[in-house]
C-alpha cells in the first residue's frame, strides 16, 4: 500500500485551494487504492506467469518503473498466449491443467505452467523469459519427468541469453515465439513433429523385431 | 590429519614384512624412547609380502630425534623409512598414503562432512530447487554401481546383499542405516538413517531435506532389486524428527 501513497503525494502538489486539495488527495488515495490492488494483484500474476524472472531489484525507484512497464507487458503478452495454447490444445482433444504438477522420477513434484493430457502422451509447457535460468530448470525437470516432453516457450522479446545449444543434448524442446499465432503455429508443428518422430520410432521396433 | 596445538608431529612411512609380529616389533623402537604414538594406519593382504605402516608419532619434550627413530626403524624393518615434519607447528597432514584404497583395486576419497555440506548448500543457493533433482541424480548413478559392485565382490544376493551394502554408509560417515522393514519380493522396504550428514545441513528448515543420500539409497535398491524404485523420505532430522527414514516404491 506504500506504493499507494506516492501516487497521493504527488496529487497534493497541483491543487489550488484546501477543498479542493482535500478532493484531490481522496481522489488520490481511491486511484492509489485502486493501483495498489492493481499491482497487487500483479505481484501475485507475475509469479505465476513469468515464473523464471526474478525480481532482484526494488520495486521502487527508476529501474523499478523499467522493469514494471516490463513485466506489466511480459505478464499480458504471456497471459494471453497462454490461454491461447490452452484453447488450441483442448480444440486437439487434450485436457488441461493450469500449474499442473507432475512427480518424477526421483519423487520430485514439479510443477509446469500448463500440463496438456490426451491417452498415453503429457505435454508440459513452461513460459520464461530466455535466461540461462529458465532453461536450466526447464532441461532438468525434462531430465526427471521422463514419460512427458517438455516444451519451453521463450518471448522472443525478452533479453535473451539463453544458452541454446543445450537444445538437443537435453529432452526440451525450446520454442522462441512473438506473438500468439507464432506461438500456436510453432507449439502444432512442433506436436506434429512429436507425432511423426513416436510413429517412426514404432515403425522402426516393429522392424526391429 | 592432526591439529595439536605446540606439538612436534611427525609423520613416518614405512613398510614390514608381511608376519606375525613384524608390526610389533616396529613399534616398539618408538616405546623404547618414549615417543607417543597418535595415529596408526597399517594394512596389507594376505599375498602381499609386506604391509604399509602409516604412523603420527608426537616428538614434543624429547631429546631423540626423527632422524635416530627413522634409522633404527629402517634397521629393525629392513625397508626404507620416510619422515615428514610439518612446516606447520602441531598441524600434521598425511603427505605419504596418497592414493586410499577401501578394496586393493577400489580407490577411496576423504571428504570432511563441513565441506560436503557446503557444496550441497552452495549448489541450492546457486540453482534453486533445481539442485534436488541434480543431487538425487547425481548419487543415483553412484548406488546403482555400488550395488553391481559389491553383488559381483561379495556374491551375495537379495536381503544380505542389502544388510552389508547399507554398512557402507556408516563406514564411509554419511550416517548408520538401520534396516526396519525388508521384504524385497513384494518391493517393501523400510530404512532408518540416523546422523545423516545431509540432513544435518538443514536442520531446522522443517522440511524433509535428503535428496543426495536418497539418491545414493535409490540406485543402490534399483541396482540389487534389478528394477527401477526409488526411496521417499517421510521423516527427517532436518523436520526435528530423531532420524530420517524411507520408504522404498517403484517408480
Amino acid at each position: 500500500m506504500r506504493r499507494g501513497t506516492l501516487t497521493a503525494s504527488s496529487t497534493w502538489r497541483g491543487c489550488r485551494s484546501r477543498e479542493s486539495c482535500r478532493l484531490s488527495v481522496l481522489a488520490g488515495i481511491v486511484a492509489a487504492k485502486a493501483f495498489a490492488l492493481y499491482l497487487d494483484r500483479l505481484l501475485v500474476e507475475i509469479p505465476l506467469v513469468v515464473p523464471t524472472v526474478r525480481l532482484k531489484f526494488s520495486l521502487f525507484g527508476e529501474t523499478a518503473k523499467i522493469a514494471r512497464t516490463f513485466l506489466v507487458a511480459s505478464m499480458g503478452k504471456a497471459h494471453e498466449a497462454r490461454e491461447a495454447l490452452k484453447s488450441f490444445l483442448e480444440k486437439h482433444g487434450f485436457s488441461i491443467e493450469h500449474r499442473g504438477s507432475l512427480r518424477g522420477v526421483s519423487g520430485i513434484v514439479h510443477v509446469f505452467d500448463l500440463v496438456a493430457v490426451k491417452g498415453d502422451t503429457v505435454l508440459c509447457f513452461d513460459f520464461a523469459c530466455a535466461d540461462e535460468d529458465s532453461v536450466l530448470r526447464a532441461a532438468v525437470k525434462a531430465m526427471d519427468v521422463r514419460g512427458a516432453r517438455v516444451f519451453l516457450l521463450l518471448d522472443q522479446a525478452c533479453p535473451s541469453n539463453a544458452p541454446v545449444s543445450l537444445e538437443g543434448k537435453v529432452r526440451v524442446s525450446i520454442v522462441f515465439f512473438e506473438g500468439t499465432e507464432d506461438l500456436l503455429e510453432k507449439v502444432g508443428s512442433a506436436i506434429a513433429q512429436l507425432s511423426l518422430s513416436d510413429a517412426q520410432l514404432e515403425s522402426l521396433e516393429t522392424a526391429d523385431r | 590429519m592432526i591439529y595439536a596445538e605446540n606439538r612436534d608431529i611427525v609423520e613416518f612411512y614405512f613398510t614390514v614384512p608381511n608376519r606375525p609380529g613384524q608390526l610389533k616389533r616396529a613399534l616398539e623402537v618408538f616405546a623404547r624412547y618414549r615417543v607417543n604414538i597418535l595415529n596408526l594406519s597399517a594394512h596389507a593382504l594376505p599375498e602381499w609380502e609386506r604391509g604399509s605402516v602409516f604412523v603420527f608419532a608426537d616428538f614434543t619434550g624429547l631429546s631423540v630425534s626423527a632422524e635416530k627413530v627413522k634409522r633404527e626403524l629402517e634397521e629393525v624393518t629392513g625397508s626404507r623409512v620416510y619422515v615428514k615434519e610439518p612446516p606447520v607447528r602441531g598441524f600434521m597432514m598425511d603427505e605419504f598414503a596418497f592414493p586410499l584404497y577401501a578394496f586393493p583395486s577400489a580407490r577411496l576419497i576423504i571428504l570432511l562432512g563441513r565441506d560436503f555440506q557446503e557444496m550441497v548448500r552452495g549448489l541450492y543457493r546457486e540453482v534453486g530447487q533445481t539442485a534436488a533433482v541434480f543431487l538425487y541424480h547425481l548419487a543415483y548413478s553412484g548406488g546403482r554401481f555400488l550395488a553391481e559392485y559389491l553383488s559381483e565382490k561379495l556374491g551375495l544376493r537379495g536381503r544380505e546383499l542389502l544388510a552389508e551394502a547399507l554398512k557402507i554408509y556408516q563406514a564411509s560417515g554419511w550416517g548408520r542405516v538401520e534396516i526396519v522393514e525388508c521384504d524385497l519380493h513384494k518391493l517393501r522396504v523400510v530404512l532408518r538413517l540416523y546422523d545423516s550428514i545431509e540432513c544435518e545441513a538443514f536442520r531446522g528448515s522443517g522440511e524433509a531435506a535428503s535428496q543426495f543420500i536418497r539418491g545414493h539409497l535409490s540406485g543402490l535398491l534399483s541396482g540389487l532389486l534389478r528394477t527401477d524404485v526409488r526411496v521417499m523420505e517421510t521423516k527427517c532430522i532436518a523436520k526435528g524428527d530423531p532420524y530420517c527414514e524411507f520408504y522404498m516404491e517403484r517408480v
